[in-house]
């Protein structure tokens, strides 16, 4: 599908970056499960919170790429809005009826309406397109070169209630939004260390093989890929939405809690996402013939991983079966962090720390080369495992160290 | 009722941290699992349990 979009750079450390903006692959069902979480004290405000992050990061791409593509009419900028939204797997954006003024915006597709609620296998009672009325947001600001915050969007309708079409009504009033900090910190004085050697994994094979697949969204603006809807997504929304969230909390006497429901949405997205990357075709035809051993798959979907834009992850130590000590250079959640907010004093990558503990779960207990159906009662098997695996995070790029370290034993 | 049996196993104690975190009540956190509920409470953690089971 030919659109013109600005170009995506692979930088160091495995970083997405589009317009400086960085980017990072996650499924609808980690969608579904961090959202839900943020959402369920209502009193945290953090509906404005995703609807601000998302007009903050897509403002900071969108008025960039429109440089960088030299777009000066509206036709061509509301063009590039749209086709970046279907190309990212938002789905399709229909600005046309929407001018300096505000007006309406439909969303024919939308993965935060249709594809969270083929997650979540129900309707919502409130509506989930809180991303896109940010994204809308933004996209009028940069279309009419207005103030990053000059609309703000309500949502009339959307799929996640069962509408035919999401509708979005803009107007004019002044929303605040946030300054997104780009890349963050990217550390270039460490030594990063290469592959795992004790394995038959070739990871740069299997990079060099991701990057011939097409990530695009297709004509829907979705990216149906390994049994999941993905989306080529901004990281900087979700460090600000998680990390608010986590600020929220700390008033409220339940931050761990809280925390603790953080790492099982990354647990959901390992299951998920990494699960159905390990039980795809593309895996059969790349990954698999490269493994000798069940430990192989590890080192195998760890490569994977690494094309995911989530920052470069190293096996540092490794007990077959029993422990899994990663060091991850750059993660996307600790760059995030720094660049918002400067040192963390505690570990807030939470993300990490459930991919490292569900990619040992999936390895170890999870059959996958009997391709199993992943579903909500395979998830519930492995996550009541008497012997399933669990993580901690024992060093932390955003605390100062030079990388963040994620140790999954087994509990 | 207990909390354990209102909320079984390991996925039970994520949604009893969902229900805890929707009802602003971190001593549900603190609750033993072998806690008897009494029926007002019961009622209204299971209620609150439909709900974010819900999407």
């Amino acid at each position: 599908m030919s659109r013109r979009l600005p170009m995506m750079k692979v930088a160091a450390h495995g970083k997405h970056l589009v317009a400086t903006e960085p980017l990072v692959f996650h499924c609808n069902y980690y969608n579904y499960f961090l959202q839900k979480t943020l959402l369920l004290d209502e009193t945290l405000g953090m509906a404005a919170v995703i609807q601000q992050a998302a007009s903050s990061c897509v403002g900071a791409l969108l008025s960039r790429a429109q440089d960088e593509l030299n777009l000066t009419t509206v036709e061509d900028r509301r063009l590039l809005a749209s086709e970046l939204f279907a190309e990212l797997g938002f789905g399709l954006l229909r600005l046309d009826e929407s001018g300096p003024t505000g007006g309406t915006v439909s969303l024919p597709v939308s993965h935060y309406g249709r594809c969270l609620r083929q997650a979540a296998a129900a309707d919502f009672a409130k509506p989930q397109s809180l991303f896109d009325a940010g994204y809308a947001q933004a996209a009028l600001a940069a279309i009419h070169s207005l103030p990053p915050d000059a609309f703000a969007a309500e949502i009339e309708a959307c799929q996640s209630q069962g509408a035919q079409t999401g509708i979005l009504k803009l107007y004019r009033e002044g929303q605040p939004v946030f300054r997104s900090p780009g890349q963050g910190a990217h550390t270039k004085s460490v030594d990063m260390p290469e592959p795992w050697t004790a394995t038959s994994i070739d990871e740069a094979r299997i990079l060099a093989a991701l990057a011939t697949l097409d990530f695009s969204g297709n004509e829907e603006g979705l990216i149906p890929r390994f049994g999941v809807m993905l989306t080529h997504h901004f990281a900087n929304f979700y460090n600000r939405i998680s990390f608010e969230f986590v600020m929220r909390m700390k008033k409220s006497g339940m931050l761990e809690a809280a925390e603790d429901l953080l790492v099982e949405a990354g647990l959901r997205c390992a299951f998920h996402t990494l699960g159905g990357i390990m039980t795809s075709a593309e895996w059969d035809a790349v990954v698999r013939p490269q493994c000798q051993t069940n430990h192989d798959w590890l080192h195998g979907i760890i490569a994977c991983v690494n094309a995911l834009g989530w920052g470069v992850y190293r096996v540092h130590e490794f007990v077959p079966g029993e422990r899994l000590v990663l060091r991850i250079y750059d993660d996307y959640e600790s760059s995030g962090w720094i660049g918002m907010y400067g040192t963390s004093s505690r570990p807030i990558s939470y993300l990490a720390q459930g991919a490292a503990a569900g990619m040992m779960n999936l390895v170890y207990l999870g059959e996958l080369p009997t391709k199993p159906a992943l579903d909500f009662e395979k998830y519930a098997l492995l996550f009541e495992a008497p012997d399933r695996f669990i993580s901690r995070q024992t060093r932390s790029l955003s605390m100062g160290d030079s990388f963040t370290e994620i140790v999954a034993e087994r509990q | 009722m207990t909390i354990a049996e209102l909320f079984p196993g390991n996925m039970g104690r994520v949604w009893m941290t969902r229900v805890a975190l929707r009802l602003r009540m971190p001593e549900l956190m603190k609750l033993v699992p072998s806690t008897t509920l009494e029926a007002e409470l019961q009622r209204r953690l299971a209620a609150t349990l439909d709900e974010v089971k819900r999407g």
